[in-house]
């Protein structure tokens, strides 16, 4: 019988009853263990987002917050997990998340059902949490992929030469690296998920947060998580890399050191001791404008859909605001309900019977570009309220012929960070604290910068990857650096000056694209882009005209680098392409960005060459750019006078061995 | 194989079947002072009140959940002790049907108790529950009316885990093992057990409805059968058909008898298998690392 007792059972009394016991035991460790429970009376425990809130036995002293997240409303463990059914602090506080927000528990705090899934699925594959333009440009430079588009994401990356680069320098500006400690945003705040952004602390909230650091004494006052997204918010993520937020104040990063200064007061230093100088703030910046006013929440945070790089996430354009004819409107009604929030969130539910002017480029509504029916469009500062005049651009911008595919940029930045040639270095015996993980590994990265400076943007060909077509835009110096220190081959076997390339391992020379955000309403001058070779690509120097002939568009050029030649390529050390040549590989750290081609340079240069003297007549200009071939053939006998007295100086260049290069005349 | 594993434990420790037995009554003393405390119209928060102001009802509570779940476990193990030896051919046919209704019994005292949970869970089970009750053909509304009741309420359920279920496997238990309580050294290693699981994992409650809910530890595998079967008809059917033969085994000769026993456990197996890609391999968005 299966239930018949056996004898040999009664030596196993003994450790049945050691196991009883151990119940027993634990059964009064945990009674005794227990606070008095049976004084806490069911109306002291509220019940909010349909249950007990078990947190309001200790923590319903706790100020500060906006109205959305009030824990009467909302509760504590709604951001804060843990178990708010127990009454004792160590069950209570189990499994609780002190800082909310971070992407790896965002499903389950901001992100659960009740209160931002779809918005938190969004930024969780936004490229500000991905980064995947930065890994895929990352893994391109390196040899590792065939494309600077593709997949990626920072919170994935592998042990490779590339992925580690990026995981000891880059990694920590992203949305997904987690904060572990509570503190305001400041200058070197990193990710924190939803909080990189949205959580305000007042001043009295920071000393009491950095008491509770100090002393472990509870705060009374809990920061306000809001919409209120300041400059400062975005400022410790994007003062680093293309440096947006710098440019934007107008301060440019210089390589001085903190403590070599003479003047410091002459400088703005910023909290990593970096030393800034100021070259010119962005219109918009000296308007009053914030980052938000321009950037929309989908901007920000992503819109759903996956984007390569942040120039294809981004939906705002300058013709959105500056157009004569603006785009489309949409009526209150309209509008998705994450507009309708932010316009409940930021108070502005009186606007219900205005229309919202969409962008161009996604047809999505700006909830701070408005117009009564029929009337004038409005601007209004998202925190300010403040409505600022729309200028339409002048005819200048709009009607001059030959510059169709110049972007606003083009000709409205002022200046742009450029490091001309950098190095980074493998020192395989260096240890270093990872970034990500806070461990100590083997092996470093090292990045040496040589020249820091403020200058024009250099101007190239970007293809717009929504309209499909080729458009002039700003481009600065992405990648002129050489990596070493690898123990890998270069992947390039077909790279010019193979044996001085494989000194260095890996030589890059990439420009990419940028909108430097240091914008006025001055626009740069004819020349400065018609006759300035570095703004054309080829770097710092001297292009010189020879003399011309009637009825024929020759005019030969010649061009003297004043940077001497990199070994690796044998082109100026801050060129991005050969004179009068045409680059096709290695060209960008975008898909269909280039250098301008043979053909291009030709025909800027040869308008460069005309509006040396008729840069000041609008009436010329006009004609120049517009039928530029018609104007050559009706040069004067003074215009031909005036040219031929270059040709001395040409001559005298190619005595001392300068290029002489004789345009194609299908390039006219 | 079964035969001396199960031989083995017999001789040193309790038989699975006194385990169980004393589970049972360890679940059902334990459950009184739930039983009273638990409000039917308000079960949410008369269990919330009782984690966070009541600390011998959070002990009892826990104490009835892990007692019961070790009398499902041992109940289980006990099944299958019976059919590796073939004793079930010992039993009389009443006392058989009885006892596999007294099985089935046994997993909706258990079901009935997750439902009565009233949490995110708990709602959940209930709606699987109601859904696969109405496809069953002609009878589905009735049964339907008769287990869980017409409305969201829970009367019928508490009733049901109260009363009905627990006296007809108390009653079936009894005549089975012909005692009314199993030995004490059974009673001393369930009480030890239980306590020690009761003390270092508590059972709270499912606040929160995510992608990530599981059902209990035996229904796991009926959700994954659910996410392969979209059509719930054809799962009862599975079911009442595996419930058939289960039933038939004390009527058909013993070569066919083993045969059946070898099927139905290779099913079980496979049971297991979907209940651990379902609770180990799943993500959040239902996503399985192997099938």
């Amino acid at each position: 019988m299966i239930s018949e007792s056996s004898p040999k059972k009664k030596r196993w009394i003994l450790p049945a009853l050691l196991v009883g016991l151990a119940g027993l035991f634990l059964s009064v460790s945990h009674f005794t263990g227990n606070e008095d429970p049976q004084l806490i009376k069911p109306s002291d425990i509220p019940i909010v987002m349909g249950h007990r809130e078990g947190c309001f036995l200790c923590h319903q002293d706790m100020t500060g917050f906006a109205p959305s997240h009030d824990p009467k409303a909302i509760g504590c463990s709604s951001c804060h997990l843990g178990n708010p059914l127990a009454a004792k602090k160590e069950a209570a506080h189990k499994e609780m998340v002190k800082v909310p927000g971070n992407l790896d528990t965002v499903s389950a705090t901001c992100g659960q059902s009740a209160c931002h899934q779809d918005l938190t699925a969004k930024v969780v594959d936004s490229l500000m949490a991905s980064g995947q333009g930065l890994v895929s440009v990352n893994r391109y430079v390196f040899g590792q992929t065939q494309s600077p588009d593709g997949p990626g994401h920072l919170s994935h990356l592998s042990d490779s030469a590339a992925d580690t680069h990026l995981q000891q320098l880059c990694v920590t500006c992203h949305l997904g690296f987690p904060k572990k400690i509570s503190a305001r945003i400041d200058q070197k705040s990193r990710g924190g998920g939803c909080t990189a952004c949205h959580i305000d602390y007042t001043k009295a909230a920071t000393q009491q947060m950095a008491d509770y650091h100090q002393t472990q004494k509870l705060p009374q006052l809990h920061p306000e998580l809001n919409i209120k997204v300041g400059n400062e918010r975005c400022f410790g993520c994007h003062s680093r890399s293309a440096r947006i937020s710098l440019n934007y104040e107008g301060w440019h990063e210089t390589t001085l050191k903190l403590k070599k200064l003479k003047n410091p007061e002459d400088y703005r230093i910023l909290q990593d001791r970096r030393v800034l100088t100021f070259k010119g703030a962005d219109v918009h910046h000296e308007k009053g404008m914030l980052c938000i006013d321009c950037h929309s929440a989908r901007d920000a945070m992503g819109d759903g859909n996956n984007y390569n790089h942040q120039g294809e996430q981004v939906e705002i354009s300058c013709l959105d605001c500056h157009n004569k004819n603006p785009g489309k409107f949409v009526g209150y009604n309209q509008l998705d309900s994450d507009s309708v929030k932010i316009l409940q969130l930021r108070n502005r539910e009186d606007r219900r019977n205005v229309e919202y002017l969409t962008t161009h480029k996604t047809g999505r509504p700006l909830i701070n570009m408005t117009r009564e029916p029929n009337g004038p469009v409005k601007f209004s500062g998202k925190l300010d309220h403040k409505v600022r005049p729309l200028n339409a651009p002048i005819e200048a911008c709009t009607d001059m012929g030959g510059h169709e595919r110049l972007t606003c940029q083009t000709c409205h930045t002022q200046w742009a960070p450029t490091c001309i040639e950098c190095h980074t270095q493998y020192l395989p015996n260096k240890k270093r604290k990872d970034h990500y993980t806070g461990e100590k590994v083997q092996g470093v990265w090292r990045e040496y910068k040589k020249d820091f400076t403020a200058l024009q943007p250099t101007l190239g060909v970007r293809r717009d990857k929504r309209s499909g077509q080729d458009i002039v835009d700003t481009f600065i110096p992405g990648m002129i650096l050489t990596i070493g220190g690898m123990q890998n081959n270069h992947p390039d076997s077909n790279a010019p000056h193979k044996k001085q390339l494989n000194r260095y391992q890996i030589f890059r020379r990439m420009f990419a694209p940028t909108f430097s955000h240091t914008i006025q309403k001055q626009s740069r001058s004819c020349l400065s882009c018609h006759k300035d070779p570095r703004v054309l690509g080829l770097g710092e120097g001297q292009i010189t005209y020879g003399a011309a002939r009637k009825q024929t568009a020759e005019i030969p050029m010649t061009f003297t680098p004043k940077n001497r030649p990199h070994p690796a390529d044998g082109l100026p050390r801050d060129a991005w392409t050969a004179f009068l040549e045409t680059k096709t590989r290695d060209t960008s750290t975008r898909t269909g960005s280039r250098p301008f081609n043979r053909q291009e340079q030709h025909r800027i240069l040869l308008v460069g060459q005309c509006l040396s003297c008729h840069a000041d007549n609008p009436r010329n200009t006009s004609r120049i750019y517009s039928r530029f071939t018609l104007a050559l053939n009706e040069r004067t006998p003074q215009c031909l006078q005036a040219l031929k007295r270059q040709k001395k100086g040409l001559r005298q260049q190619l005595l001392t061995g300068k290029k002489r290069v004789q345009p194609n005349p299908e390039d006219l | 194989m079964f035969g001396s594993i199960f031989k083995f434990w017999n001789r040193r420790l309790s038989t699975f079947g006194n385990l169980a037995f004393a589970a049972f009554l360890i679940a059902v003393v334990s459950g009184i002072p739930l039983a009273i405390g638990y409000d039917v119209d308000n079960p949410s928060d008369s269990l919330q009140l009782l984690l966070l102001t009541d600390a011998p009802g959070v002990f009892f509570r826990s104490l009835h959940y892990w007692s019961g779940q070790l009398f499902l476990l041992f109940t289980f193990i006990h099944v299958i002790e019976h059919l590796s030896e073939g004793s079930e051919r010992d039993l009389k046919k009443g006392l058989w049907i009885r006892l596999v209704l007294a099985l089935l019994f046994s997993v909706f005292v258990m079901l009935s108790g997750f439902v009565l949970k009233a949490d995110a869970e708990g709602r959940m089970a209930q709606q699987i529950l109601n859904g696969l009750l109405k496809t069953i053909p002609l009878l589905g509304a009735d049964l339907q009316i008769v287990i869980l009741g017409n409305s969201n309420s829970l009367n019928l359920v508490y009733i049901h885990h109260v009363i009905t279920t627990t006296l007809f496997i108390g009653i079936v238990i009894i005549e089975h093992m012909r005692r009314f309580w199993p030995e004490l050294l059974s009673y001393v290693y369930l009480a030890g057990l239980a306590t020690t699981l009761t003390v270092l994992i508590p059972q709270g409650l499912q606040l929160t409805t995510s992608a990530e809910i599981r059902g209990p530890w035996y229904f796991i595998g009926l959700q994954e059968i659910l996410h392969w079967i979209s059509n719930p008809l054809l799962v009862v059917g599975i079911l009442t058909s595996g419930l058939m033969l289960f039933i038939l085994l004390r009527w058909v000769n013993p070569v066919r008898s083993q045969k059946t026993k070898r099927f139905l456990f290779a099913m079980l197996i496979f049971y297991g298998i979907l209940t651990i890609n379902n609770w180990g391999f799943r993500d959040a968005s239902w996503n399985s690392l192997f099938f």
